[in-house]
């Protein structure tokens, strides 16, 4: 049979204060960019930040340049345009800040009615209108901590009433690091912050969860069979070694599939793709070094007779 | 074979039949041609509609449309009456709505004060949008008489040209600045209708400076007015001059309680110009839109859109008492404080009538002016306060590219899987197949709604289904090497394998179930594909491949 790996007897635990200290700085790049994001000086999408976004692409060349000032002339002169580079040419993103209490669809009617008289003899097509009031952006910010935070209690509560409170305790921390870590590289490569984020954030800590489970259930096990012998850290490592065939090959395949997304499913969730392929990868290494170092540390300071 | 496992065998042939129908209407639909829908659209409409409704529900993302929030105004409401007007708004909504003729609208209450409309495959979304979020308070008022509104002009006029004018430019400067946008939004509003001075000011109290006109006339000069018609005629470019100097406190003071000052729904053209048309109403609603039964558009003698309305029995009595008791005088209809028309009252009416709507009005404005009368009006006004429009070229754009990424995604898994365990690989590929299979009928079957980022949802589980199956592969792998028969690996590989399996499934579900609860339209989508596949998951993963490996009952050697 075809074999990545043979036996392998890689000494995760030893390393663990290495990984610790490089998880320690992206933890820490991670809480900067949740602070910056609370802060709004993070690149908000219109999600959380409210404002006005239309997409769309002209039939004919125009300059950013002209499109601003056009914009300017009618009012509209604190609007960001960006130029995208799209498989359509003469693609924009215009946003808007909202910050009046102005009906939302009168601002993308005006925006679209502008360029329509601006540019006559060119033709708008429009791709996208996304309007959020105001309010509705703070909303949607307390709903997206709302559901991190009764995610994070789920899975500690299952993982304690499945393993054990420590496993638990690790398990959390390990997700809550994954999570904090692919936020501070999002934000590093400085991704929009839209509530498609959020939910691949949320997802890849479903999926992360799934490998440490995996673990822990090898772990379990093992502890079953070397309870008299062996010490703890060392069960530990093998457990992590025994499976990490499969932890190769099944992030290796997921990866591919989101991959493919990544590069050929379209810019509406190219950046969910990338969080995700992050994401597996980060939890894999979370898998590996930190949930489990939580554990032999935790049981160093505090020993207990494993069940 | 056992038994157990014939019968095993059986469902799972059931079950892909099952599939197969359920998710045929939607291989036809899609494979349908534009050409190939209006065609049948025209011979067998039921039947189009029919597969529509069967096949899978696409999400906004993928399809294009509107979703609009809209949020209850409760500035006006008493405290217990709240939640109630929701209920009712939500019911007109969803009344003007169905009228409108969309497939598949999804209406539904958000938080207490909130109404989410999502209406896929939408183009006119201006017309939704105003269909929807009108409050359409019709009212029947009658006229003041022109004497006392010519008084009443007089008496503004000599007001105003006593009046400081300055102090009446530095007010219109100090609520322009005060209302900053919507200072603004009156000199975009002009530019838009291209009848726009040369200077790029535009500010109304420039304007006043700049005509000073007849000092005569300060106010009156700006209403025209022709023999046989009750109302005035304001040029368009003059219409906020005119709204500027009614806001005058000293003006306001004027106007007797009884009656107020009131703007046409639409500028008609006159002559070449446009003209808004300015009425003195009588406050008192001699009778309201709650009497009309049913309202429909119709083209008048003159080829002119018009509604055609009918009243109950009350609200037949009321009208024709009112009718009958101001014959030759106007009665103007309003609606939302706009007066649509006011027909002069030629004889008693009893229960029915009709709505002029003037010249620049479209068959269209009819229909809608009839939905919304017959749906009723809004208890409260309604904002839009979230507004999401796709355009239906990106809506196919995505799905192609979607549906493109994912294949090729999914290919690769099943190559690698066949590749690296070889006839045990070709079995799980299989497994992953029957699990997309199922997955999709499933939705289909249930009416979920495939959104963008539920196709990623899709290639996450076929990830998921990838992992059980290696867990399960390594498992017997490693038993192999401990010695034990084939026989013996392969079920201690499927009993070990299990629990992690469940484990990992069971937490995966948890992140599903909040992205269900906090999510909205794409986000529920993918919750939704991920939890479906994850049961799914547990059936074809799990149970179809141990079936498959339990149909010899000793091995000699195992492809894996």
């Amino acid at each position: 049979m075809l074999q990545i790996l043979e036996k392998t007897n890689i000494n995760f635990i030893g390393k663990r204060h290495y990984a610790l200290a490089v998880s320690g700085v992206l933890v820490l790049l991670g809480i900067v960019a949740f602070v910056s994001i609370f802060l709004g000086k993070a690149n908000l999408g219109i999600d959380f930040a409210g404002g006005t976004m239309v997409e769309g692409y002209f039939e004919k060349q125009v300059s950013i340049g002209d499109l601003r000032s056009a914009l300017s002339r009618n009012r509209f002169d604190d609007a960001s345009i960006q130029s995208l580079a799209r498989e359509k040419p003469n693609y924009f993103t215009i946003r808007v800040k909202t910050t009046t209490d102005e009906e939302v669809t009168k601002i993308s009617k005006d925006i679209l009615s502008v360029l329509a008289k601006e540019f006559s003899d060119n033709k708008f097509t429009m791709d996208s209108v996304d309007g959020i009031g105001p309010a509705v952006g703070k909303t949607l910010q307390k709903q997206a901590r709302m559901a991190v935070l009764i995610a994070a209690l789920g899975i500690l509560i299952y993982i304690w009433i499945r393993f054990d409170f420590r496993f638990g305790v690790a398990a959390t921390i390990a997700t809550f690091h994954d999570v904090l870590v692919v936020l501070g590289i999002l934000f590093l490569l400085h991704r929009e912050m839209t509530l498609l984020i959020i939910t691949a954030l949320l997802t890849l800590g479903g999926y992360s969860l799934t490998d440490k489970v995996v673990v822990y259930d090898r772990v379990r096990e093992n502890l079953k069979l070397f309870r008299k012998k062996g010490d703890f850290a060392t069960t530990i490592n093998t457990s992590i070694n025994e499976v990490l065939s499969r932890t190769i090959i099944t992030v290796f395949t997921t990866f591919m599939a989101v991959f493919a997304i990544f590069i050929a499913g379209g810019e509406v969730i190219h950046d969910f793709a990338l969080a995700l392929l992050i994401g597996m990868i980060v939890g894999t290494y979370s898998s590996w070094f930190i949930a489990s170092s939580i554990i032999v540390e935790w049981e160093k300071r505090a020993p207990k007779r494993f069940k | 074979m056992k038994k157990s496992q014939l019968y095993l065998i059986l469902l799972i042939s059931v079950l892909i039949i099952a599939s197969l129908w359920a998710l045929y209407p939607s291989f036809k639909w899609w494979g349908m041609s534009e050409a190939e829908k209006q065609a049948l659209r025209s011979t067998e409409p039921q039947e189009l509609i029919n597969l529509e409704r069967k096949s899978m529900k696409l999400g906004l993302d993928l399809q294009g449309g509107m979703h609009v929030v809209l949020q209850v105004d409760k500035s006006k409401l008493k405290e217990g009456e709240m939640s109630d007007a929701v209920d009712r708004a939500l019911e007109i909504i969803r009344n003007r709505v169905d009228q409108f003729g969309v497939a598949e609208p999804l209406i539904h209450k958000s938080g207490g004060d909130r109404i989410v409309v999502e209406l896929p495959g939408l183009q006119d979304v201006e017309r939704a949008q105003s269909l929807i979020g009108q409050t359409a308070q019709l009212e029947f008022k009658l006229l003041e008489t022109s004497d006392n509104t010519n008084s009443i002009l007089k008496r503004i006029d000599q007001v105003l040209s006593k009046a400081d004018t300055s102090s009446i430019k530095e007010e219109g400067k100090a609520a322009e600045k005060k209302e900053g946008e919507q200072g603004k939004e009156e000199k975009g509003a002009k530019d838009l209708f291209g009848e726009s001075k040369t200077d790029s000011a535009g500010d109304t109290t420039a304007l006043l400076e700049e005509e000073e006109g007849d000092r005569e006339r300060p106010f009156t000069q700006y209403l025209e007015s022709y023999e046989r018609s009750y109302s005035y005629m304001v040029l368009v470019d003059e219409k906020p001059k005119v709204e500027l100097l009614l806001n005058q406190p000293q003006v306001k003071a004027l106007i007797p309680d009884d009656v107020e000052f009131a703007w046409s729904t639409r500028a008609e053209t006159f002559q070449n110009q446009k003209f808004w048309g300015l009425y003195l109403l009588k406050k008192r609603v001699e009778l309201s839109g709650k009497y009309l039964v049913d309202a429909k558009p119709r083209y008048d003698q003159f080829r002119k859109p018009e509604v055609n309305f009918t009243l109950t029995k009350e609200g037949g009595r009321i009208f024709a008492r009112v009718t009958g008791a101001n014959i030759d005088k106007p009665l103007a209809i309003t609606l939302d404080g706009r007066v649509e028309s006011a027909p002069i009252i030629r004889s008693k009416i009893r229960d029915t009538g009709v709505i002029e709507m003037g010249g620049v009005a479209t068959i269209e404005d009819a229909t809608d002016l009839s939905i919304v009368l017959r749906a009723g009006a809004l208890p409260a006004p309604v904002k839009i306060i979230e507004n999401r429009v796709i355009g239906p070229s990106l809506g196919q754009d995505s799905i192609r590219k979607g549906t493109t990424a994912a294949l090729v995604g999914f290919g690769l898994v099943l190559l690698f899987l066949a590749v690296y365990y070889r006839l045990s690989g070709i079995i799980a590929d299989l497994s992953i197949l029957l699990n997309c299979l199922f997955l999709m009928a499933a939705m289909a079957a249930l009416r979920a709604t495939l959104t963008l980022p539920g196709i990623a949802g899709i290639i996450l589980t076929v990830g998921m289904s990838d992992d059980a199956c290696v867990l399960i592969f390594e498992r017997i792998r490693e038993e192999m090497k401990t010695g034990k028969t084939i026989r013996a690996a392969i079920d201690a590989g499927y009993k070990r394998a299990l629990l992690a399996i469940i484990d990992s499934h069971v937490t995966t579900l948890i992140t599903a179930a909040v992205l269900f609860q906090f999510g909205t339209g794409p986000v529920k989508g993918f919750a939704v594909s991920l939890s479906l596949g994850v049961f799914i998951n547990l059936f074809t993963s799990v149970v179809i491949t141990r079936l498959v490996f339990d149909i010899r009952k000793e091995y000699r050697t195992l492809s894996i």
